[in-house]
């Protein structure tokens, strides 16, 4: 078929009532959309490309073309091998062992080659595609491999050309040095009077030194890599000619584990104020008398002995009172772990882009609009008196948005797991928070 | 009860006894207002010229200026709305925007039920607007959608009546051949 027509309505109605309710101008469209005959005319007046059809060109375009077509086959047949070999070595056992496939895990860099991988999968199948919208995902997939792998390399010669990448790499120990004094400057200030609050003395100056000595262990980590930093980057930056979207995972996972440090006092502060959070609930509880029970998951009275109520409102008191300075810590380092989740959030989201973007049905759009129909228009030609009315009926294309909405690639995209409210209330009960949801992810 | 608005324009042609076209065209861009917002933005721009005194805001500014009123025409401003109904065929509805650009739907009889005026309260007025009642598949008695006309020409009600009367002629003439046959 030559010309698919893409009707408005939802597409689960269509397959239940598409025998007795097929509209007579989908059955008239169908007709006319196969009969080549009607589409081989050179002129198309509609968009703003004007193109004749390739084989008007020629017949030297003919055999290009059929050159092609009787070459892929073969180069479909070497494509499937290479493929079944790098996916055996991938499930291999060797690679599955814990520590192993947690890291593969969480490294965004491992996803998004093997959703290529899926993809290079589809491409090099030998089976033709059956319908329209098969035929369309294979080709939208080729063309957004070959745009990404075009942007990768270009991306990696603007890198490796005036050595750019060394210049990167000499500047990625000074800048972790300056975030690392920026935080011990931070902690400083949470030590001394921050904002004119007053702390608890003791330990502020516990926390504070805690997590300074986290910080020296953490440059001379850092000071201790950096020899081996730039070879690391070159050879690094020498996977971006895979496509840009790897090139954009590998920088997304580079400043996850530069800002490893910052996830690791967040954790700290989140579990400390955590803690007290559920210690101060409980005591609370046991200030009024009352106690949760966990058989019937509800709060009831219970009496309590004199010397369990004194100890308990002991302790109620004291953490009460170191809660402002646990508290500060907690909301400190909470603001600093999400702004590395808001950055690494958008790089994400620009990957995604790239990946799920039809660039080959938008294209089609662009120039052989009648492709993609979204119905049929009329136009009113001159009438004579006396005859019958005359009208010119036109293809209808369909809206660019409708396009990128019917023909969107499937991602393994992220999106937010909680709602705000629910993001909030976590926020403040100190529970360690995910924000970002991989779809194959299971459910915790 | 007073009625506000703009200065519309309908036109009604009838090209045959089963069809006939209503255009509503919508009050032209005014002179008045492109200079006020130009000279709005270049106000700005040169006022953070003279606190920055940076070339490049002023660049800008034009650049934001040109590629503002290129969107503006070709993506918001409507000229013209016009309805194209043919008794055997269907009802058609295009909108032209100031730039050329054209935007047509068309709806088949056999989905289209009926075509109303419909009264809403917005806010603290009342309006009227034409719309196309579409037929459910599944259950011929009920509408499955409601497509409302001319959003942005959005004409008076003496307008509307006008199409309505006429847009009811030629229904009726649909009903009249089925039942013939």
């Amino acid at each position: 078929m030559l010309s698919h027509l893409h009707p408005p309505g939802n597409l689960t109605n269509s397959t239940d009532h598409k025998a007795e309710d097929a509209s007579k101008l989908a059955i008239l469209f169908d007709t006319v959309a196969k009969s080549k005959v009607l589409f081989m005319k050179d002129r198309y007046d509609d968009g703003p490309i004007k193109l004749t059809h390739w084989q008007s060109e020629g017949v030297e375009a003919s055999i290009i073309v059929e050159l092609m077509k009787q070459a892929s086959i073969p180069v479909c047949m070497l494509l499937t091998f290479l493929l079944s070999f790098v996916s055996s070595v991938c499930k291999s056992r060797v690679l599955k062992f814990w520590p192993l496939s947690f890291i593969w895990s969480k490294l965004s860099t491992c996803e998004q080659l093997g959703h290529r991988l899926e993809h290079l999968q589809v491409i090099s199948s030998n089976r033709k595609a059956q319908n329209q919208p098969q035929l369309m995902r294979k080709a939208n997939i080729f063309v957004s491999l070959l745009a990404d792998v075009a942007l990768g390399i270009l991306l990696m010669s603007w890198l490796y050309r005036k050595n750019r990448i060394g210049h990167l790499a000499d500047t990625l120990i000074p800048a972790a040095d300056h975030v690392a004094k920026e935080l011990q400057d931070l902690l400083q200030w949470l030590m001394g009077v921050p904002a004119g609050l007053k702390m608890n003395r003791a330990l502020d100056q516990v926390l504070g030194r805690f997590f300074l000595y986290h910080i020296h262990l953490w440059i001379s980590y850092i000071h201790l890599m950096s020899p081996f930093i730039e070879m690391i980057l070159w050879y690094v930056g020498l996977s971006a000619c895979l496509g840009l979207t790897v090139a954009l995972s590998i920088l997304s996972d580079i400043i996850a584990l530069l800002t490893f440090h910052i996830y690791c006092f967040y954790v700290y502060g989140a579990r400390l104020y955590c803690l007290k959070i559920y210690g101060l609930s409980s005591l609370w509880r046991l200030f009024r008398g009352k106690k949760w029970n966990v058989l019937r998951q509800r709060v009831d009275s219970c009496s309590y002995d004199l010397d369990q109520l004194f100890i308990g409102t002991l302790l109620f008191t004291i953490l009460l009172f170191l809660l402002p300075t646990t508290a500060l810590y907690y909301l400190v380092f909470t603001l600093l772990r999400l702004l590395v989740v808001v950055v690494q959030g958008l790089i994400h989201l620009l990957v995604d882009l790239i990946d799920s973007l039809p660039l080959y049905s938008i294209l089609l759009r662009l120039c052989r609009s009648y492709r993609l129909a979204a119905g049929v228009k009329f136009r009113v030609l001159e009438q004579k008196t006396g005859k019958p009315l005359r009208l010119l009926m036109q293809i209808n294309p369909l809206s660019y948005g409708s396009v990128v909405q019917t023909y969107r690639l499937p991602t393994y995209s992220c999106y937010p797991k909680d709602s705000w409210g629910s993001l909030c209330k976590k926020l403040f009960l100190g529970e360690l928070i995910y924000p970002w949801k991989h779809k194959g992810e299971k459910q915790d | 009860m007073e009625e506000r608005g703009d200065r519309t324009a309908l036109q009604c042609r009838q090209y045959s006894a089963s069809c006939r076209e209503f255009s509503v065209r919508c009050q032209p861009v005014q002179l008045r207002s492109l200079s006020a917002a130009t000279c709005s933005v270049w106000l700005a721009a040169y006022w953070l010229f003279v606190l920055t005194q940076n070339s490049m805001v002023l660049s800008t500014a034009i650049f934001i200026t040109l590629i503002g009123l290129i969107v503006y025409l070709h993506f918001v401003k409507i000229d013209q709305e016009s309805l194209l109904v043919i008794a055997s065929l269907g009802i058609q509805m295009t909108s032209s925007y100031a730039s050329g650009k054209e935007n047509t739907t068309f709806i088949e009889m056999s989905r289209v039920k009926d075509v109303v005026i419909n009264e809403a309260i917005c806010m603290q007025k009342v309006i009227y607007y034409l719309c196309i009642l579409l037929r459910d598949p599944l259950d011929p008695q009920s509408v499955s959608e409601v497509v409302p006309l001319f959003q942005s020409s959005k004409p008076r009600l003496n307008c509307l009546v006008e199409v309505y009367r006429s847009c009811q002629e030629i229904l009726e003439q649909r009903k009249t051949v089925s039942q013939t046959l």
